[in-house]
C-alpha cells in the first residue's frame, strides 16, 4: 500500500529535524492528514509502528489529526465541507465547479522531543 | 502532490538540499549527505516544559510528508519543460486497456510524432515486450513491492528514453486505482482510464484520481452491447468529482473514437511547442 512509502518518507523527515534541532528522542510526532489526501489513518498508524523499528524511533507516538475536505465554489462564492468526500461538489449550490481549499495533504505538523 | 491535480504545492522549503539514497524498508544506519545551506527557518523551538526529570520542548514543523518525491517531481517536470515533452500519466485499474490503448496509439501516431514510453509494473517485461513491437523507444520500470511509480524512479530513466526530440512521453502506472494518484511523477497531466466492465460508479468510488485527472478515457466500448452499462450514467458519476475533465469513450479494439484520442494527443503537441 502506499502508505509505506510516505512512512518511509515522514521517517526520513522526522530523522532530518531531528538532526537540525540536535535531539536524540522524539516522544511523539503530530501528523495531519487530509480527507481528500489519499492515505489512510489506520493504514498510517500500522506502517509507522512496523517500519519504525531500528530507526531509534520505536518508543515515538504518532499523532495522527484529519483535516476535511473544504472546498470554495467557483460559481456561488462559498466554502463549504461535502458530508461525503466522494461528492466533490458545493453544499450550498451543488456545483461542480470547486476549488480544493484543505484537505488533500498530508503534513508534519509538530514534534514533542 | 501534485500541481496539476489540485493538491496543496509542495513545501519549496523542505529537503531541497538533501541527497538520499533509496532503501527500501531499511531506514536505519543511512548514509546520505546534505548542504548546510539546508533551509532551518521551517522548524522553530516553541518552548520549555519542564516535567519531572526531562524538559521536553515542542518543535513546530509543516512538512509535507511528499517532499522528497515533489522535489524528484519538480526536477523532472522542469527537465520535460526544457525540452517541450508532453508527458501524460496513465493511471487506472489493471485489466482496464492502458497497455492495448498505448500499444494502438503507438503504431498510430509513431511516424507523425516522435514518442517514447515508460512503464510500470510490480514485475515482468511483459507490458515493455508487447510496447517494443511499436519500435520507439521504452522501458519498463519493475517497482517490485510497491504498488505505484514515484518520481524518483521515473527521473532514473529519463535520460535512457527521452532523447532530444521527443514530442511525446506516455507513464503507463502500474495498475491501481488509489495509490498513483497519490504521488505525481512530474507529468503534465493525469490520464484516467475506465473501461466498460468496471461499472459506471468507479469515479466516485475512487474520487481523488478521477478529480485529479486532466482526461478521462472509457475503453472497451465495443464490449457496451454486451453489458448493463450505461455511458450517461458513467458521465454523471465522472461530473460529479470532475467538472471539466474531457471524457473520451473509445475502443482500441475497433478503432471507434481512437481518432478523436489521436487528435487530443497532437493538439497538445502544438500547444506546447507553440508555448516555447
Amino acid at each position: 500500500m502506499h502508505e509505506m512509502a510516505a512512512t518511509e518518507s515522514l521517517i526520513r523527515q522526522i530523522k532530518s529535524v531531528m538532526r537540525e534541532n540536535q535531539v536524540t528522542e522524539v516522544k511523539s510526532v503530530h501528523v495531519c492528514v487530509g480527507a481528500f489526501s489519499g492515505f489512510m489513518k489506520e493504514s498510517l498508524e500500522f506502517c509507522f509502528s512496523v517500519l519504525r523499528e531500528g530507526t531509534g524511533l520505536e518508543k515515538t507516538a504518532l499523532v495522527i489529526d484529519t483535516e476535511p475536505l473544504e472546498l470554495l465554489c467557483e460559481e456561488c462564492g462559498e466554502t463549504s465541507s461535502p458530508n461525503e468526500v466522494m461528492f466533490v461538489t458545493c453544499a450550498a449550490c451543488h456545483s461542480t465547479k470547486v476549488k480544493i481549499l484543505r484537505g488533500n495533504s498530508f503534513t508534519i505538523t509538530g514534534m514533542e522531543v | 502532490m501534485c500541481e496539476d491535480c489540485g493538491c496543496q504545492e509542495a513545501n519549496e522549503k523542505a529537503l531541497t538540499e538533501i541527497n538520499f539514497k533509496r532503501h527500501r524498508g531499511v531506514l536505519q544506519g543511512h548514509h546520505h549527505e546534505h548542504s548546510h545551506e539546508h533551509a532551518h527557518e521551517h522548524t522553530h523551538n516553541h518552548g520549555h516544559h519542564e516535567e519531572s526529570a526531562k524538559k521536553t520542548r515542542t518543535i513546530e514543523v509543516k512538512l509535507n510528508v511528499l517532499a522528497e518525491n515533489d522535489r524528484w517531481a519538480k526536477l523532472n517536470r522542469e527537465w520535460l519543460q526544457e525540452r517541450g515533452v508532453v508527458t501524460l500519466n496513465f493511471i487506472s485499474s489493471p485489466g482496464s486497456g492502458k497497455t492495448f490503448l498505448l500499444e494502438k496509439t503507438l503504431s498510430a501516431i509513431k511516424n507523425e510524432l516522435r514518442v517514447a514510453v515508460l512503464v510500470g509494473d510490480q514485475e515482468t517485461e511483459n507490458d515493455a515486450r508487447r510496447l517494443r513491437q511499436a519500435e520507439v523507444p521504452t522501458k519498463q520500470i519493475n517497482t517490485h513491492s510497491a504498488c505505484h511509480l514515484d518520481a524518483q524512479l521515473v527521473s532514473a530513466s529519463l535520460k535512457e528514453i527521452v532523447a532530444p526530440g521527443t514530442q511525446v512521453l506516455f507513464i503507463e502506472n502500474v495498475g491501481n486505482l488509489v495509490c498513483p494518484a497519490a504521488f505525481d511523477l512530474g507529468e503534465d497531466f493525469k490520464v484516467a482510464l475506465l473501461s466498460t466492465t468496471e461499472g459506471e460508479d468507479k469515479p466516485i468510488k475512487y474520487p481523488v484520481l478521477f478529480h485529479g485527472a486532466r482526461l478521462i478515457i472509457l475503453t472497451k466500448m465495443d464490449l457496451e452491447p454486451h453489458l448493463e452499462w450505461d455511458l450517461q450514467k458513467c458521465i454523471g458519476y465522472i461530473r460529479q468529482v470532475n467538472a471539466d475533465a474531457p471524457i473520451l469513450p473509445l475502443s482500441a479494439k475497433t478503432g471507434a473514437g481512437m481518432a478523436e484520442w489521436l487528435n487530443f494527443i497532437k493538439k497538445l503537441v502544438q500547444e506546447k511547442s507553440s508555448a516555447r
